[in-house]
């Protein structure tokens, strides 16, 4: 083989995730350097990092004005005391609730979208500059407007966090759609599959990996619409709780609820994941490049 | 049905039979089962020049009903290109082009391809692939299912119906895909390098089964190849072909017995003298 591909074979055998478990060898001057931690420590790594940050957080926080920055045993206390006041879990399910309407519109609406624009040069055609317009412009900022239109209430919320979630989709969508082997819509030539067929069988299935690289994304962004929509127009839910908290100076409780929303994504994260290998046994782990 | 004219009397009469048959009496069932009359294809010059470059110049050739032919010859040399217009994946700028009979416009009906990859769906399994072979035919389910059940035993592929294509290796995935391409019992079958993916020893072994089943089945075979002893291993007729531009050299006979296995082939004068005779128009000495 070539000399580079040498080079590489003598760095692997630096490396200390393949070292480590080798029974004991004649030793190389660099091989001590490569063992400054155990199998088993590596493995507890990020756990211990979360752990020393926790313990540096409650230090430091213990020593300052705790408006600024409460400790974390304070946020733990904040989460059992928002909880017995039953405000924890109303805001929560409240919080699901927006994110699951919110993200599943979009999700309707931009895979739609998105496998017209795939399919039809005419569509991309008529329907990419609005795509790329409102990809690009802070949609939160249209958030008044969405109250005129759907006043103050779950329908507004709702919608700031469809607005939000849905361009990503289109684009990844489409993107994955357009991206379909011309070698396999040849093949579905030959069998005269019609239009409804190349999209079941093959577009759609061929975008799948895409669309759900679209719908994390839009997640992401969902989340952002369903905070600040509850800050903006209901003041209920997890941002009702995170502007009221702020504005109270109650910061322990603000972060606990700021930790909430945080697993809002998660859950909504977890379950994207989930229905991904149920929606695509055969595609395994996503490897697609994301586009925004 | 599929066909109209006069090719109707033959298929209900089953293909084995219809070769039989063909008889004086049926004047047009002589007539070849391709037939290419003075085909042309130009492309435009990659440089946006505005001129174009010619694939393929004034090709005639005809192919018999139960023939194997082989398109071989230099890359460049418009061979994949004359296979894509006779199938319908591409028209042709001058000339005509009839399969069983019908000007080609777009896809004939009852055609079988066989890709140099195999172009199977991922997401579907072997069966399933199959079954997209079928899917715009009207006919019941349940002559779907024993279709595609015959045709996976035929290939030897029964054992593998309900995995996806990933799991498969690369012989068996192309295995696949000549199951597909057969499934639909085709008149026609188009080949475009199947074969040049694979390893020498898989790629001999399915060598003779593909043999043995496209004779069984007596679908007329085109195959692309640039192998000249898998030209020479399949086919009725060789036709070897020059570039710049692409247009039919040569034609030549292979007078051997079908189907072939490699293990007669070995030590035949025939096989090499033929092999010597295409190799040598192939590179320019002949």
């Amino acid at each position: 083989m070539s000399a580079a591909s040498g080079d590489a074979g003598v760095r692997l055998s630096h490396d200390p995730a393949v070292e480590v478990p080798r029974s004991p060898a004649p030793a190389k001057p660099s091989r001590p350097r490569s063992r400054t931690f155990s199998r088993a420590t590596k493995r507890a790594l990020p756990a211990i990092s979360v752990l020393v940050f926790l313990g540096i957080w409650q230090i430091v926080g213990g020593r300052i004005n705790p408006i600024l920055l409460a400790t974390p045993s304070k946020v733990g206390e904040a989460f059992v005391d928002i909880n017995r006041e039953g405000l924890l879990w109303p805001a929560f399910s409240r919080a699901m609730e927006v994110l699951g309407a919110g993200l599943g519109i979009a999700a309707v609406g931009g895979i739609a979208l998105g496998v017209l624009m795939g399919r039809s040069e005419t569509a991309y055609r008529v329907f990419s500059p609005y795509v790329a317009f409102f990809q690009a412009t802070p949609l939160i900022a249209l958030t008044p407007l969405v109250v005129i239109w759907f006043g103050i209430g779950f329908e507004a919320e709702v919608a700031v966090t469809a607005m939000l979630a849905v361009w990503s989709i289109i684009i990844n969508t489409s993107e994955g759609v357009r991206m379909t082997p011309d070698s396999l819509l040849d093949m579905s030539r030959i069998y005269h599959a019609n239009e409804r067929s190349v999209i079941r069988d093959i577009a759609v299935p061929h975008a799948i990996p895409y669309i759900f690289a679209g719908l994390r994304i839009g997640l992401a962004k969902a989340m952002i619409g369903v905070i600040i929509a509850e800050m903006d127009v209901s003041l209920k839910g997890l941002g009702g709780l995170v502007e009221n908290f702020g504005n109270s100076f109650e910061t322990a409780r603000l972060l606990a609820a700021i930790i909430t929303s945080s697993f809002v994504g998660v859950i909504g994260t977890v379950i994207l994941e989930i229905v991904r290998r149920r929606a695509a046994p055969w595609a395994g782990k996503s490897r697609v490049r994301t586009q925004v | 049905m599929k066909r109209g004219g006069y090719l109707v009397a033959e298929d209900s009469n089953g293909r084995v039979a219809r070769t039989a048959t063909a008889s004086p009496a049926v004047d047009a069932s002589v007539r070849p089962r391709i037939e290419i009359i003075n085909a042309s294809k130009r492309f435009p010059r990659p440089d946006k020049s505005g001129e174009t470059f010619t694939a393929l110049a004034d090709v005639s050739l005809s192919v018999m009903q139960g023939e194997f032919i082989s398109l071989i010859g230099a890359s460049g040399c418009g061979k994949t290109t004359l296979l894509r217009m006779m199938s319908g994946l591409m028209p042709c700028d001058d000339g005509e082009i009839y399969v069983s009979g019908k000007p080609v416009v777009g896809v004939p009906a009852s055609i079988g391809f066989v890709f140099q990859h195999p172009e199977l769906l991922p997401w579907r399994t072997v069966r399933d692939n199959l079954l997209f072979a079928l899917k715009q035919r009207r006919m019941p389910r349940e002559l779907k299912d024993r279709a595609v059940a015959e045709q996976l035993e035929l290939t030897n592929l029964q054992a593998f119906a309900d995995y996806y294509p990933g799991m498969l290796s690369g012989g068996m995935q192309q295995r696949a895909g000549l199951a597909r391409a057969l499934v639909g019992n085709p008149d026609v079958l188009f080949m475009d390098e199947p074969l040049s993916a694979l390893d020498a020893f898989t790629r001999r072994q399915l060598q003779q089964d593909i043999a043995e089943i496209i004779f069984t089945t007596r679908a007329t075979t085109v195959l692309v190849t640039h192998e000249v002893d898998e030209a020479i291993f399949f086919s009725d007729r060789i036709v070897v072909m020059a570039t710049s531009p692409g247009r039919v050299n040569e034609v030549i006979d292979v007078p051997l017995p079908r189907p072939r296995r490699h293990s007669d082939l070995i030590g035949n004068p025939t096989v090499a003298a033929l092999r010597d005779r295409v190799l040598g128009i192939v590179l320019g000495v002949a």
